[in-house]
């Protein structure tokens, strides 16, 4: 039974090893690779992080599997009992503090890039693409007209629309987020953007989108028993089909109905 | 036909991966029946409750045969519901029975309609082990369900499971997958749709006490936000918009992500659900206006001295017709459903916009000082006088015990505070034009569709400007109207009223989308 035991352990670490080795390769801890630059950024700060863990894991299972397999040939002495030594806690309290303290200073430079505004990339920042607004249960989204500014007050100009999200792909764009009613939270798993939207407050999120395509947005706010139905998507168009697609969408949000063949309902 | 259930389970694998999770949890948490809706039968209308039980019983029975239950849809072809499948009809050919084997020949293209058994792989057509539903309408096996367990695309041969005495005759017609998109209706509306609306669209279901305004009861067969022609039903382009976009300012979120088919199957759903309401409700009106079945009248008739033989004979009479009441009514129901998708019932402007100016604006402004100002009050704000008044209820002639204004459903509403910039049928031009010119029956705003286009045109330029005006901008507009008012003899509605609201508004911000709109 005790080598039984010694096994156990000494097979946990190496399993978690291989894991570890294994796992950022299979995508096993995103939801595929990230789509945006600071994303990427993000990711490898996972990884490192992933990395110190894994060696403190290995280290400490070693280290159990060693007093196990060293005391299972001790038949007749008997366990003695400590109150422990103050070289080893200062030594194992400094260690970690000093590696935590690596952590929060390494990644500084990413979070200051990701959450501090003076920090965002400047054609971002002068220029926000949409407000989208949380409410239970959706993403209403508004548009400056093309050509304008978006300002905090709604403009006559403004182009609405809802659960569709559609930035310029390739470049840094900026939005402002606001919530209608309770706190709901605008998640972008795949560009690696979360971020709470707070009754009372405008909170500009930045991201970039490298490639075109379609990236899911969701709530990651537990916001009331709709949560679940705020799923939404954002579009990342190249430059010319961005500027088509808010032409499409002014196009449509004038519409008057008015047409010379009668016919003018479709969309 | 009857369509026989399918589990409520949706289609992408994704979602089933979901599901297997949320079932291993489920039977831990309840057992098995975490899945079925917590009243997965059709509700009965309270006025059906109130008709004597022979009656009532037939109503019920009626409308199960017609409709089914929610685990057993029935397509009842009377109606104009696209039910889904794909019609069909059999070819000359000289084999001779037993067979399971025989030509057919379909209006689609054959690859088009076995598509979805079609593997490239093999190049092979695949039915599985249940094979493909086919119902037959016409000729010796009208009325019964085979299964189609092969295809050969060359002689365009149906090969099905259950063997027959005698070949179907050349030309009798069958249906392949019927039901498939009402099915499908159904399992998305069950996800989707059901804990707000009920299993019946009645508007009540489990999530349904919660939410202000309450969610649409489907069964009076009206739509509030509709592109037709006041008299006229909703479109399924309606439909598909509003699940689409969903309706701000209420708890109708958007469901943009939903893909084209499956919208469409759900706009059947709820058609077919609004369907089967409404008959009931005309049925009922029909038996308790027309004939006074109910079990009330018929105790006040016993009491002034109707024999009971008497009143039995008019019951059983009532029974035995029941089936024609019903194919009468669905009759009339079928062709105003029908019309509705017709050119003719929806509303086109037969001008162009007015170009946004502040002199179109003006005229406007006009326009809605002499007709919205008792609702939608003198700054749009949406308290209007009638906001205030007792309001009498249609149906029972009585007063409501409170003040303002109700829908036909009964909910107290409020008139649209137009200084929100939220429109809940739409913000296009067009919506707002569709809402002036048709009204909005249900919840008593009147039509404007004899009224001059443009003048509707100037309207809707002032009432999508308003949550942008100034404070003092139509001062001088207002006071001309009213001169022209008194000129003309009018009344001039009392200043006070109207200093009170313009001080309130300039105390609050206009022009701002942020505050929510409940109510
Ligand atoms: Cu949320």
């Amino acid at each position: 039974m005790r080598w039984f035991w010694i096994l156990f352990f000494a097979v946990c670490p190496i399993a978690a090893l291989v894991i570890c080795i294994i796992a950022p390769g299979m995508d096993w801890w995103f939801p595929s690779e990230a789509g945006s630059p600071l994303g990427e950024r993000i990711d490898s700060l996972f990884h490192l992080i992933l990395y110190i863990v894994t060696g403190t894991f290995i280290g400490t299972q070693i280290a159990m599997v060693f007093v196990l397999w060293k005391s299972s040939k001790q038949d007749d002495e008997r366990a003695w009992f400590s109150h422990g030594s103050h070289n080893l806690e200062v030594i194992w309290t400094i260690v970690p503090a000093g590696i935590l303290l690596f952590i929060a200073l390494y990644q500084m430079d990413v979070w200051a890039e990701y959450r501090v505004v003076s920090n965002f990339p400047k054609e971002a920042r002068r220029a926000p693409v949409a407000e989208v607004m949380a409410r239970q249960f959706e993403w209403r989204i508004r548009y400056p007209e093309p050509g304008r500014i978006l300002q905090i007050q709604a403009q006559p100009t403004d182009l609405y629309a809802v659960n569709e999200l559609i930035v310029p792909a390739a470049k840094p764009v900026m939005i402002y987020l606001k919530t209608q009613d309770v706190q709901h939270s605008f998640f972008l798993p795949e560009l690696r953007v979360k971020q709470d939207a707070v009754p009372g407050q405008i909170i500009p999120v930045w991201f970039e989108a490298t490639k075109p395509g379609e990236y899911d947005l969701v709530c990651a706010e537990l916001c009331g028993w709709g949560h679940y139905k705020m799923g939404a998507r954002v579009v990342a168009l190249a430059e010319e089909e961005f500027a088509a697609a808010m032409e499409q969408l002014e196009t449509e949000q004038s519409d008057d109905g008015f047409a010379e063949s009668g016919d003018d309902d479709e969309e | 036909m009857r369509l026989s259930s399918f589990g409520v389970l949706p289609v992408s694998i994704r979602q089933k991966i979901k599901l297997l999770a949320v079932l291993c949890v489920g039977f831990v948490l309840t057992g098995c029946d975490a899945f079925s809706p917590p009243e997965a039968k059709f509700v009965v209308r309270e006025e059906t409750t109130e008709l004597t039980d022979d009656v009532a019983d037939s109503v019920e029975k009626e409308l199960e045969s017609a409709f089914g239950t929610p685990h057993e849809l029935v397509a009842w072809l009377k109606l104009p519901i696209d039910y889904g499948g794909i019609p069909g009809a059999t070819e000359e050919s000289d084999i001779e029975g037993p067979l399971n084997k025989f030509p057919v020949a379909f209006d689609a293209e054959a690859d088009e309609v076995f598509q979805s058994q079609f593997r490239e792989e093999d190049g092979e057509f695949h039915f599985g082990e249940r094979g493909t539903r086919l119902d037959w309408v016409t000729g010796e096996y009208a009325g019964q369900t085979m299964h189609v367990t092969g295809y050969d695309p060359e002689k365009n041969f149906l090969t099905t499971r259950e063997k027959m005495e005698i070949a179907p005759a050349a030309g009798d017609t069958f249906v392949l997958s019927a039901g498939d998109k009402l099915k499908a209706g159904r399992a998305l509306y069950m996800e989707h749709c059901m804990h707000c609306h009920g299993v019946s669209g009645d508007g009540n279901g489990p999530t349904a006490p919660y939410l202000n305004p309450r969610p649409r009861d489907y069964r009076l067969g009206q739509f509030k936000f509709k592109s037709t022609k006041p008299a006229e039903k909703i479109r399924r382009d309606d439909l598909s918009r509003i699940i689409k976009y969903g309706i701000p300012g209420t708890y109708m979120p958007s469901f943009l992500l939903l893909e084209e088919d499956q919208l469409l199957a759900l706009v059947e759903y709820v058609r077919w659900l609004s369907m089967r309401g409404e008959l009931e409700y005309r049925a009922d009106q029909e038996l308790i206006l027309a004939s006074g079945l109910t079990e009330e009248i018929i105790d006040e008739r016993i009491e002034d001295g109707d024999t009971p033989e008497e009143i039995q004979e008019e019951v059983d009479d009532a029974v035995a017709e029941m089936p024609e009441l019903f194919d009468g009514l669905a009759e009339g129901l079928a062709e105003s459903w029908a019309f509705a998708e017709d050119e003719e019932s929806l509303i086109v402007p037969t001008v162009a916009r007015v170009p946004d100016t502040f002199e179109s604006r003006a005229r406007g402004r006009k326009f809605f000082l002499e007709k919205c100002t008792n609702c939608h009050g003198y700054n749009g704000r949406g308290n209007g006088s009638m906001t205030e008044d007792f309001q009498e209820n249609e149906q029972t002639k009585e007063l409501y015990p409170e003040p303002g204004l109700f829908d036909i459903w009964g909910n107290p509403i409020k008139p649209r505070n137009l200084t929100k910039g939220l429109y809940r049928g739409g913000r296009r031009p067009i919506d707002l034009y569709r809402r002036l010119f048709g009204g909005i029956g249900p919840s008593k705003m009147p039509n404007f569709a004899t009224t001059d286009p443009s003048t509707l045109w100037d309207t809707v330029n002032y009432v999508m400007h308003i949550p942008f005006e100034k404070p003092d901008e139509y001062t001088e507009v207002d006071q001309e109207y009213f001169e022209q008012k008194k000129a003309a003899g009018g009344e001039e509605p009392k200043t006070a009223d109207r200093d009170a609201d313009s001080a309130e508004i300039k105390q609050t911000s206009t022009g701002t989308t942020e505050s929510s709109d409940q109510g």
